[in-house]
């Protein structure tokens, strides 16, 4: 099983082209976007010194989102080009595929996560700090728990472009309606409290709190809510395992999905 | 002209019988000028009416989205051999180029078509600045599809490097400019930058077609010819580049 997730975490690394495509996308999000809005919007942002403290940690989770959710792509990938078929002959259970999946996409997302912290500490000190260290088993559930998302779609996807274009349309989903790039305030000024709600219990919207609560040196964010970022975690993960299960199961049953 | 235009109206079909591709377009642009653009148009205070120039700035990437998607999968059908087949036909290379221009323009006005309306028609503007816009936008897919296009002959090397290179190029192109925000606001590292990035003028001058008042937009007549001279420039590069390297493509 861990040589099955050492092939596909080196394979998300190796892929340049996406590789390029997420940091071109995170690195000028922080470093340029996050800048120069930083000279449009107000001096402080619920306690945040500027827009670039605030929004540095929302990069990261975003950064950690995209990264495993790649998982997605590259099952899409395996079971139209006979590699997942290959994986089913090794001498592993159904499971141990499963899992494998999972857990090269929360090692995926947590090792480029880090590698965007520690560019964003450059800029923000206080990212380096004993609080981030303690903060990476959470931040590993929490991006095995997203992948459970692109396992889902792999589940519905079947054939060509179809799970791409699924894939791009939850990222948007996930990404515009969560406390990323904006604090809560602004969100409750805009949407109904229901959606409210839905927003502050998103996954990405309480890892970025996680972040800023290390950045502000304490719970101090009034989005952030530690068995609520661990149960839903948690309770995807546990619906991407299902998920892949079904996929391998009936991938060696019927031979396709 | 018989097979030029049997030959768009097949390419024409295949591009649009991916229908979730094009919903997706709008289903984008609606969640980024929706959700997004509202939400972040808040938050600016130190220019106003933000969302009118995050509207406009996102008209802009969604049109460099599909002009490089266009590229790419000229490029894409270029290294996975499609493209040998369709060399094999009887049309003569410009009217090649042509079609695939006009197949790339097509695609542009399905996709951008329907987000151009709802903008121009939130904010309350005249139906002729909708051509005038439209005009605006297809000028600056044609550099933008010239640019991929030209930069091919990476691709037939390592069409992953190809990728890799475009992807990286969209996002510093796309940022470094005064798509989301004016020049004024920019620290001078990036302004300059930004002045040499042909999506600034055409951000620029998209704004100035639609009167919205900003003040440093760009002078709208040297926006309009750098608009068009990269599009011309990237034709004719494309022009020169495409038929060399592809009569010694290799398929992947």
């Amino acid at each position: 099983m861990l040589q099955i997730t050492r092939v596909d975490l080196s394979y998300f690394f190796r892929t340049k082209w996406l590789v390029g495509t997420l940091l071109g996308l995170n690195i000028t999000d922080m470093l340029v976007v996050g800048i120069v809005y930083k000279g449009m919007m107000p001096t402080e942002i619920e306690g945040f010194l500027n827009y670039f403290q605030f929004y540095a940690p929302g990069v990261i989770i975003t950064g950690l989102f995209f990264a495993s959710f790649d998982v997605g792509r590259r099952v899409h990938l395996g079971l139209t080009e006979g590699v997942s078929q290959y994986y089913l002959t090794l001498p592993v259970s159904l499971n141990e595929v499963a899992w494998a999946h999972l857990l090269s996409a929360g090692l995926g997302g947590v090792i480029y996560a880090g590698l965007l912290t520690m560019m964003a500490a450059v800029l923000v000190p206080q990212l380096v700090s004993l609080s981030t260290v303690a903060l990476i088993p959470l931040m590993f559930v929490l991006s095995m728990g997203l992948a459970g998302i692109a396992a889902v779609l792999n589940l519905f996807s079947r054939t060509g472009d179809r799970y791409f274009v699924f894939a791009d349309g939850i990222q948007t989903v996930m990404v515009s309606p969560s406390t990323v790039a904006y604090p809560i305030s602004v969100i409750r000024s805009y949407f109904p409290p229901t959606l409210v709600t839905v927003i502050q219990l998103n996954p990405l919207s309480q890892g970025a709190e996680a972040l800023r609560a290390v950045i502000n040196g304490g719970p101090s964010s009034p989005v952030f809510n530690l068995p609520s970022l661990v149960l839903a975690s948690l309770a995807l993960l546990v619906i991407g395992a299902v998920s892949y299960r079904h996929v391998f199961t009936k991938l060696r049953e019927v031979g396709k999905i | 002209m018989r097979e030029f235009i049997t030959l768009l109206g097949y390419e024409l079909k295949e591009t649009f019988d991916s229908v979730p591709w094009t919903v997706y377009f709008w289903f984008f642009f609606g969640f980024q000028y929706f959700v997004y653009g509202q939400l972040v148009s808040r938050l600016v205070v130190n220019l106003s009416d933000y969302y009118v120039y995050y509207g406009t700035g996102l008209l802009i990437i969604m049109t460099f989205n599909v002009a490089s998607w266009s590229g790419r999968r000229f490029v894409e059908g270029a290294h996975e051999g499609r493209l040998r087949y369709i060399l094999s036909l009887p049309i003569r290379r410009g009217e090649l180029f042509l079609e695939q221009l006009l197949l790339g323009l097509i695609a542009n006005i399905v996709r951008i078509g329907p987000p151009l309306i709802i903008v121009l028609w939130l904010n309350g503007m005249p139906p002729i600045v909708l051509l005038t816009s439209l005009m605006v936008l297809l000028s600056m897919s044609v550099g933008v599809m010239g640019i991929m296009i030209s930069l091919s002959f990476i691709a037939f090397k390592s069409f992953d490097i190809y990728s890799a290179i475009v992807a990286t190029t969209s996002a510093i192109l796309l940022r470094f400019s005064t798509i989301l925000y004016p020049l004024s606001f920019m620290p001078n590292a990036y302004s300059s930058v930004a002045r040499f990035n042909p999506l600034t003028y055409g951000a620029d001058l998209l704004r100035n077609v639609m009167s919205i008042d900003v003040n440093q937009l760009l002078n709208p007549g040297s926006s309009a010819f750098i608009v068009a001279a990269v599009g011309v420039s990237m034709l004719t590069l494309g022009m020169a580049i495409v038929p060399r390297t592809l009569e010694g493509v290799k398929s992947s």
